[in-house]
């Protein structure tokens, strides 16, 4: 079998380089799955400020939204009073009407 | 090829064959040696941040949250001058320095500095980078309401274990696995994502408790306390159909981010430890009976005339004397002496049946935790005296709840009922794993029976009765009056000037919305019922009534505005009609 001299370098890089690329290709999918390793861990650390932050807010809300405190605030500094309940009307919905017809039928 | 090509080439052969060999010595060879080497060098093991879940109240406001409050720890072999750490550290958390030297100086390799300091005070402290001293992430339990409903939150201790409460009752729940976390650092400390959480949340609970009842009570309570200077108070409302418990107070109270700061009677939950004689409250027992019995009709008369009456040779005296009194006068003027005679038309065996059917001595299975069953005698324990003594509500032990659930009982109809304060359990996703039904349980009473004594309750509450103080302008109240004199444990006897003064009632009576105990143990000045607990009930009862939205019972016709709306259109049309 005759073999042409040019097919054979070509196989030759081939060989060569294949090795070198999936070695490359190795190293750079490492080094991105450590990368990433990197930003989930820096989001990690984030999440977990955040919770402190919210728990921190959600306690300063909840302080701040005391009923007690905003009664206290609405009778002795804005002057409000307790609502006369004879005053009061309460809403309530009902059914909307049923539509006209023209028929025998009842509505 | 010449010879220096040749030379170039086998030098960097040569070369090259020594990288690969290294390599192979690195890669192969040492491999295991070396990686549990850089495994120990880059790993570091951290405590999970554990937080308790939050409790809610039953409109979803926070009543218990948590902090991130880091503590310090040292190791005082790795502390070279305990004296300048001391003055740096305790300067910061200004904390006593010769507490701080003598725990640097222990013989220990972990001694805890200071537990969950401000994160102020921690990042000062990690900012002077001092050798042996570190810190751990950890939760600090805050209660944002302060005292309001202490005694149902309850509280935890330095490592967050529930003590009292709920915070002790649901501890299973609430609490999230902890332990240790490995996490991967380079040089510089930034972390390396190898999974696991850093932190995790126990499940959250939904109380029956509402914040703003609560503070209704409380608010109105204290007035009580202002005025009538008590030992001790304390107040319950409860939904009878659910037996939900919508605010339960007592005085004196506490703090639950400082209990420490408080005596233990302070902390006590007197309305499920605490047992009272109940006085004419428990002639609910007796009015029931002597109804379901057949032995009377609120219309059967009893002659009260004398002012008082011989039980076992002791002789118990109304306040003053009645004439002759129909069952329902008997209750709406609350005569002894009334009482004791249809007590004894009753006889012991079916009065006693009735004291055990509302759950008397027994524990109501409330889930807080420290609850009493009360002491009830059987009859075979009783002496002469007892049947008069229990018909008056002596000689009989009760909590503030077991009589509100008596009387929970009548307004829901006649349905045994559990009170509970505990509404779910929530998990961190979101999920319900607990929900306390509030279902009904079987009937003790005849719906007939109960139209009766709700009939005579209403009447204790008009102008003839001991408790017009009770009533609520437009709306209509059933209760009962308590008036029990103390034993003074000097002489063993009965006090002439301690008494417990107490009122139970439901609004609005005929279709009871909550039920309401007022109980005051020791009110200087005066004492009935009627004058100092009846007042605090009317004032609560109102208020709540209005943050409930309910309208008087006199204004039902002309205090609804109807709206019709219109479901087909995009923009909703709203008709308003007047009645």
């Amino acid at each position: 079998m005759i073999r042409k001299k040019g097919g054979s370098f070509l196989l030759k890089l081939i060989f060569l380089l294949l090795p070198l690329a999936l070695v490359f290709s190795i190293v750079y999918l490492r080094s991105s799955i450590t990368a990433l390793e990197y930003q989930l861990g820096q989001l990690q650390m984030e999440k977990l400020s955040l919770i402190n932050k919210k728990s921190e807010l959600i306690a300063k809300r909840a302080k701040a939204t005391s009923l007690k405190k905003i009664e206290m605030v609405a009778t002795k500094k804005m002057g409000l009073t307790y609502v006369d309940r004879e005053k009061v009307f309460y809403v309530k919905e009902v059914a909307p009407p049923a539509p006209f017809t023209a028929g025998l039928d009842k509505r | 090829m010449n010879k220096r090509a040749l030379l170039v080439k086998t030098t960097i052969f040569v070369m090259f064959l020594v990288v690969l060999l290294r390599l192979v010595d690195l890669m192969l060879i040492k491999h295991a040696k070396l990686s549990r080497i850089a495994h120990i060098q880059q790993t570091k093991g951290q405590e999970i941040l554990v937080r308790r879940g939050i409790i809610y109240d039953r409109k979803g406001r926070e009543l218990a949250v948590n902090l991130e409050r880091p503590s310090l720890y040292c190791d005082p072999k790795e502390i070279s001058s305990p004296r300048e750490v001391a003055y740096k550290v305790g300067g910061i958390l200004k904390i006593n320095k010769r507490k701080i030297i003598k725990a640097l100086q222990e013989e220990r390799r972990f001694v805890w500095l200071a537990r969950k300091i401000s994160p102020e005070a921690a990042s000062y402290i990690q900012a002077l980078r001092i050798e042996g001293i570190g810190m751990l992430p950890d939760t600090k339990r805050f209660y944002p309401k302060g005292t309001l409903a202490a005694h149902v939150l309850g509280f935890v201790n330095i490592d967050n274990k529930g003590l009292e409460g709920v915070e002790r009752t649901y501890e299973e729940y609430l609490i999230a696995d902890g332990g240790r976390v490995y996490i991967t650092r380079d040089a510089k400390g930034n972390i390396l994502y190898r999974g696991g959480d850093l932190e995790s949340s126990g499940n959250s609970i939904v109380l029956t408790i509402d914040e703003g009842l609560q503070a209704i009570v409380e608010e109105e309570l204290n007035r009580a306390v202002q005025k009538w200077h008590p030992q001790a108070a304390t107040v319950i409302m409860m939904d009878p159909d659910s037996g939900e418990i919508l605010a339960l107070a007592n005085r004196p109270t506490f703090d639950p981010n400082r209990p420490g700061r408080y005596r233990a009677s302070f902390r006590r939950n007197r309305a499920i430890t605490d047992l009272y004689e109940p006085g004419s409250t428990f002639k609910l027992v007796m009015v029931t009976a002597a109804l379901e019995e057949g032995v009377a009709t609120l219309n059967t008369r009893f002659d009260c005339s004398a002012g008082y009456i011989e039980v076992g040779g002791k002789r118990i005296w109304d306040s003053h004397k009645h004439g002759v009194l129909t069952l329902k006068e008997i209750i709406e003027k609350s005569s002894n002496v009334g009482a004791v005679k249809v007590a004894l038309k009753l006889g012991p065996e079916r009065f006693y049946k009735y004291v055990k059917l509302y759950g008397f001595g027994e524990k109501t299975g409330v889930d807080l935790i420290g609850e009493s069953p009360g002491i009830v005698k059987s009859p075979e324990q009783w002496s002469a005296t007892t049947i008069g003594a229990m018909a008056i509500g002596y000689e009989v032990m009760v909590t503030p709840l077991q009589v509100l659930r008596a009387y929970a009982i009548v307004a829901n109809g006649g349905y045994k009922v559990r009170p509970h304060v505990v509404s779910r359990v929530i998990s961190p996703e979101g999920l319900i794993i607990k929900r306390n039904r509030g279902t009904r349980g079987e009937r003790i009473i005849s719906e007939r029976t109960v139209r009766r004594i709700k009939e005579a309750l209403r009447a204790v509450v008009s102008e003839d009765g001991t408790a017009p103080k009770a009533s609520i302008p437009g709306n209509t109240v059933a209760g009962k009056t308590g008036t029990t004199k103390l034993v003074d444990r000097s002489t063993g006897r009965y006090s002439n000037k301690d008494f417990v003064s107490s009122f139970v009632g439901m609004v609005p009576a005929d279709n009871p919305l909550f039920v309401m105990i007022v109980v005051i143990w020791k009110p200087k000045k005066r004492f009935y019922g009627g004058e100092v607990a009846a007042p605090v009930f009317s004032a609560i009862a109102e208020k709540a009534l209005s943050y409930m939205f309910i309208p008087r019972d006199d204004r039902l016709k002309d205090s609804f505005l109807y709206v019709s709306s219109d479901e087909g259109q995009k923009s909703r049309n709203i008709v308003v009609k007047q009645k």
